[in-house]
């Protein structure tokens, strides 16, 4: 049974996730952020629970990130800031949306390449059992990535040197405008990596749900195992990106996914199982807005650096850069 | 409180834009998310949210209507944040596929066409046409002309310069202009660059000869082989452990004895050519690992003419006849006077003379030349004594064994039965 | 030394100093190397660090990225450029742009090696050359080693510093003998002076830095000039000191090189000393470069494609002659 400080540290942060997600977009439209902004909404459930579940290990994910950001640890603040190209933005606004880098919270970005990442996860899985740590890594890709040269090399030497790596595919069965089934033979991605590794599926709408599978997940790679599949269906509300009309899908089809919204569900749970009231829960709510408000305020008068920093970080060492 | 949902930048380029249609009306309440509006953009039609909950108080923009980006379109009354409850709609089912009709497959047909021999390269000289109009040069000697005032694009038309023009031909056109030949002579003697000169005058080879000796400039002479092989010589020379014993020969009988042909230097070759025979150690060489005791006396004698100075080797000389070492000491003689000793013949001995006497050196000490053990040096007669200074290598010849030559020497020399036995 | 052997001690010394670096391509532990590099690392240290991996370069170069990520220091080994360009993507999205989009919270201290060039009819996909392309990228440092001496310091000083290096090999290099310095402190960002002159500029790199010296002797004595040669070593960031150096004294630059004349990296070059140094020239530059053709199976046509030391010869002459030297 899961405890309830938990459950409740979840939603919230489900609720401020969306709550930013929405800010964000809203901002996108003013302008103050530009280029790619792929949004979270409607994902919630996956994102904090398996960020929250997964406590112990490296994770490296997609540039639809901002909501794992957040539950990962990182300051919704640094997040939006960066977002806003600030200087006190996660990469001091030399990454933006899609690559948000935090080593001390273990949280690689935020890659723009589609699968790119995951050969990634599977070095820095090497280097974990190399160390003999205990740590895994978690890997987290959407169903577009798992039709990729990189996914398949990725499960063939996950499984064949046995490393402690957890491939978790967020299937909301659109990659942009094509539908998953109109590109692999079936919808299950799990499918694909069954004849290497043990698989896992669980409704990535249903918090709890996502929150015991990656902790059983993550115990079963640190216990020497080998890499596991988890596959979590799910449905993103809004178009690929900000500058996606998302005409590809029907109305009645983001309905019936609306239906099965994840922060419906989670209030459910926390009004039934734990007697939470409307008040309780509406202050939550505040406190979560409170949080994205306090991040646009940082982020719109936070100081944004010039043409000074161009040539900075392009090296660690030796600067040896010839204009 | 009212939210105010503005007309949105849809894309980096929109500065107005259309609203298609309302989705709601005044008075409907509205959740956070909720579409309100379809508008039209320059580039697509895009779907407008409201992103806080509350009611719709007022829509200020008609449906067709423009407005610019960021014009206030509609209001909401933000009030509590309680849900509305959603009337549960059918779930609706989805739409099978169409099928498609099986088509009948043609193989493609690609022509094959021939291959092409017209390469299509860029005819240079066509794109080029002709660059080298008249005051064509590199970057570098249109500099060098400018520093020498001259007109590079009169002279390529009056053919006094090449097209294009480099540096060199514009140093040599200089040169030639302002020194003679014989001026240019000297300063490639002295290694003297033109531009030392004033610009502007004629320069004669006295202009240069004047020059030299004001700056005190000296003639650069390269170092010819047989230099370096001195220097190399006697450079390693001055690395052996060396020492010296200084003493004189009694001259009498050596002066008795000596003749038009029978020289003094014939004297003394042989004299150190017996003591070498009687003391093996000055007929030894040192080698890497070993030392190397020869059978026989091999002398090498220093003599010079104008210009250089040679070590020809006796080899041998103990097995000589009188005759032959007369031979070869004057053979040697002729080959040095014409400066044609071979480096075979300056190799091979153990031991050297060096005698400054005829140029009334009282006393000197030489340097051991090559491999040898040892060198003695010769000085002039003083009060009947011939002074002897040996140079001895102290890794192969000791104190005692060098005194005990030097004893010997001095014996022979005073040894009548030794000069009498050698004619 | 050979080349190669120059290259093994670098990385066993290497691997001797710290821990964590480690080897990973095809056939480099058990098999030692297809090119014998890693020959005899793996019994010295064992196959956690000497790293077979199956054929899939995206993955050599990509998991390296991740293991540097987790902390260690990674060598990827890809067996020939060509094949390399499956590892693209990991080269030139991943490892040179992390550091600078994580405003320096992401290090990657590690290398990647390949051997390059035509080597000997082994036809078109196997005969590239892609300095050009690698060069052009912020964010790696491109080495380039011709002298083995340079091979052992520089691949050294790469595989320890905490920045990303592409270090090129080259085929027709790896048994060539040459005198390592031990004791020398070499800083791998520079130039080799490797014979001074004071007529002619030759710049070079790679094997085509040998296909000069071949053909230096006849050069000098049938032109009566004198020839300064550099081997420009790094490739990324360019020595341009040296060059400029150079150029002062000689005024007249040759650019040597094996890769496809369009686009060619010599170009960058010939670029730089036209813009920065036009005044000190006395003619214009000499680019002789590859043809711009795949390379050819048949031999002659493989020759005819690249430079040879006759090539450079003749060309060098005639344009001598058409540039008044």
């Amino acid at each position: 049974m899961m405890d309830k400080s938990i459950i409740e540290e979840i939603y919230m942060l489900m609720v401020l996730g969306r709550q930013f997600e929405y800010a964000a977009k809203e901002h996108y439209m003013a302008g103050d952020i530009s280029g790619f902004l792929h949004l979270d909404i409607g994902q919630e459930a996956l994102s904090v629970a398996a960020m929250k579940a997964f406590d112990h290990g490296d994770v490296f994910t997609t540039y639809r990130e901002h909501v794992m950001a957040i539950a990962r640890g990182i300051e919704p603040k640094a997040v939006m800031a960066e977002l806003f190209g600030k200087s006190t933005g996660v990469s001091k606004g030399q990454g933006g949306s899609m690559h948000l880098f935090d080593p001390s919270h273990f949280f690689y970005g935020g890659d723009a390449i589609v699968g790119g990442h995951l050969p990634n996860a599977v070095g820095c899985a090497y280097a974990r059992k190399f160390q003999e740590s205990e740590q895994g890594v978690l890997a987290l890709f959407g169903d577009g990535a798992s039709n990729g040269g990189a996914f398949f090399e990725s499960l063939n030497i996950a499984s064949a040197w046995k490393l402690p790596l957890l491939f978790l595919c967020e299937n909301n069965q659109y990659a942009i405008g094509t539908k998953i089934t109109r590109v692999a033979p079936f919808l299950e991605q799990r499918k694909k990596a069954e004849p290497y590794m043990r698989t896992m599926e669980v409704d990535g709408n249903d918090a709890l749900a996502v929150y015991e599978t990656i902790r059983e997940a993550q115990s079963y790679i640190q216990k020497g195992h080998g890499p596991i599949f988890v596959e979590a269906m799910t449905y993103r509300y809004e178009g690929h990106s900000v500058s996606d009309p998302a005409t590809y899908r029907s109305a009645e089809e983001v309905e019936i996914w609306k239906h099965k919204d994840p922060i419906e569900r989670m209030r459910k749970v926390l009004q039934e199982r734990f007697d939470y009231g409307t008040s309780d829960l509406e202050a939550i709510n505040k406190k979560a807005q409170e949080r994205v408000d306090e991040a646009l305020v940082f982020a719109k008068e936070s100081p944004e650096a010039g043409v000074e920093i161009l040539y900075d970080h392009v090296f660690k060492e030796v600067n040896h850069v010839v204009s | 409180m009212a939210y105010e949902i503005v007309m949105p930048q849809l894309s980096d380029s929109m500065e107005e834009g259309t609203l298609v249609s309302w989705k709601v009306k005044v008075g409907d309440s509205v959740k956070q998310g909720d579409v309100i509006a379809e508008v039209e953009s320059d580039k697509a039609i895009m779907e407008v949210q409201s992103f806080k909950a509350g009611k719709v108080e007022a829509l200020t923009l008609s449906e067709g209507e423009n407005a610019a980006v960021g014009t206030v379109i509609a209001r909401i009354a933000v009030g509590d944040l309680s849900e509305v409850n959603r009337e549960k709609k059918e779930t609706p089912v989805e739409k099978p596929m169409v099928q498609q009709k099986k088509a009948e497959v043609q193989p493609v047909k690609r022509e094959v066409l021939p291959i092409q021999k017209e390469y299509s390269h860029v005819d240079e000289k066509a794109v080029m046409g002709d660059t080298m109009v008249s005051g064509t040069a590199s970057p570098k000697a249109k500099a060098l002309a400018a520093k020498y005032g001259i007109d590079i694009e009169k002279l390529q038309e009056d053919k006094k310069l090449p097209k294009p023009a480099h540096t060199i031909d514009i140093r040599r056109f200089y040169e030639s202009r302002y020194f003679t030949q014989k001026a240019l002579k000297a300063l490639s003697e002295y290694d003297l660059s033109t531009d030392f000169f004033e610009k502007g005058r004629k320069y004669s080879d006295a202009d240069i000869v004047n020059y030299i000796k004001k700056h005190n400039i000296p003639l650069p002479e390269k170092l010819s082989s047989m230099q370096k092989n001195i220097m190399t010589t006697v450079t390693a020379a001055a690395q052996k452990p060396v020492y010296h014993i200084y003493d004189s020969l009694d001259s009498r009988l050596l002066n008795a004895y000596a003749d038009e042909k029978y020289t003094l230097t014939f004297w003394l070759i042989k004299l150190f050519s017996e003591a070498i025979m009687q003391h093996e150690v000055f007929r030894t060489t040192l080698g890497s690992n070993s030392m190397q005791v020869w059978p026989n006396a091999s002398l090498s004698v220093a003599m010079a003419n104008k210009s250089a100075l040679y070590m020809p080797v006796f080899k041998a000389c103990d097995t000589m006849s009188i005759e032959t070492l007369y031979e070869t000491l004057k053979n040697f003689k002729a080959s040095v006077k014409e400066g044609r000793v071979l480096s075979e013949e300056m190799k091979g001995s153990t031991f050297a003379i060096s005698n400054l006497g005829m140029m009334g050196i009282e006393r000197f000490d030489a340097m051991i030349n090559g491999n040898d053990c040892g060198i003695a040096a010769i000085g002039a007669e003083k009060e009947g004594k011939i002074s002897v200074t040996l140079t001895l290598d102290h890794r192969i010849i000791n104190g005692w064994q060098g005194a005990a030559f030097m004893q010997t020497l001095k014996t022979l020399a005073e040894d009548p039965l030794f000069f009498k036995d050698s004619e | 030394m050979l080349y190669r052997e120059a290259l093994n001690r670098a990385i066993d010394e290497c691997m001797a100093i710290d821990a964590t670096v480690v080897l990973l391509g095809e056939d480099v532990g058990l098999y030692g190397g297809s090119y014998r590099v890693s020959e005899g690392l793996v019994a010295k240290y064992g196959e956690k660090r000497l790293i077979d991996t199956p054929i899939a370069e995206l993955s050599i170069v990509g998991n390296a990225v991740g293991m540097a990520i987790g902390g260690l220091r990674p060598i990827a080994e890809i067996m020939t450029a060509n094949f390399a360009l499956l590892a693209f993507d990991q080269i030139i999205n991943h490892m040179s742009k992390y550091h600078y989009m994580s405003a320096g919270k992401i290090t990657l201290p590690m290398v990647v090696r390949f051997p390059q060039g035509v080597s000997k009819q082994l036809a078109a996909q196997h005969s590239e050359s892609y300095e050009q392309m690698l060069a052009a990228v912020p964010g790696i440092h491109v080495f380039a080693a011709s002298d083995v001496n340079y091979a052992y310091h520089a691949l050294k000083k790469a595989i320890l510093m905490d920045d990303p290096v592409v270090f090129i090999e080259h085929e027709l290099l790896y048994n060539k003998k040459g005198e390592v310095d031990f004791n020398a402190d070499l800083d791998p960002f520079k130039a080799r002076l490797v014979k001074e002159g004071k007529d002619v500029t030759i710049v070079s790199y790679l094997k085509m830095v040998d296909d000069v010296m071949a053909m230096l002797p006849a050069l000098e004595e049938e032109t009566g000039k004198s020839y300064e040669v550099i081997d420009l070593q790094s490739l990324n960031p360019v020595d341009y000191e040296t060059l400029k150096t150079s150029l002062e004294k000689t005024g007249r630059l040759v650019m040597v090189e094996e890769d496809h004349a369009m686009g060619g990296y010599g170009a960058q070059i010939v670029s730089w000393v036209a813009e920065k140094m036009f005044y000190a020239l006395d003619a214009a530059p000499l680019r002789i470069a590859g043809e711009n053709v795949p390379i050819p199976y048949n031999r002659k046509r493989e020759l005819a494609s690249i430079p040879t030391p006759e090539k450079i010869k003749d060309r060098i002459i005639a344009w001598g002659a058409e540039n008044g030297l």
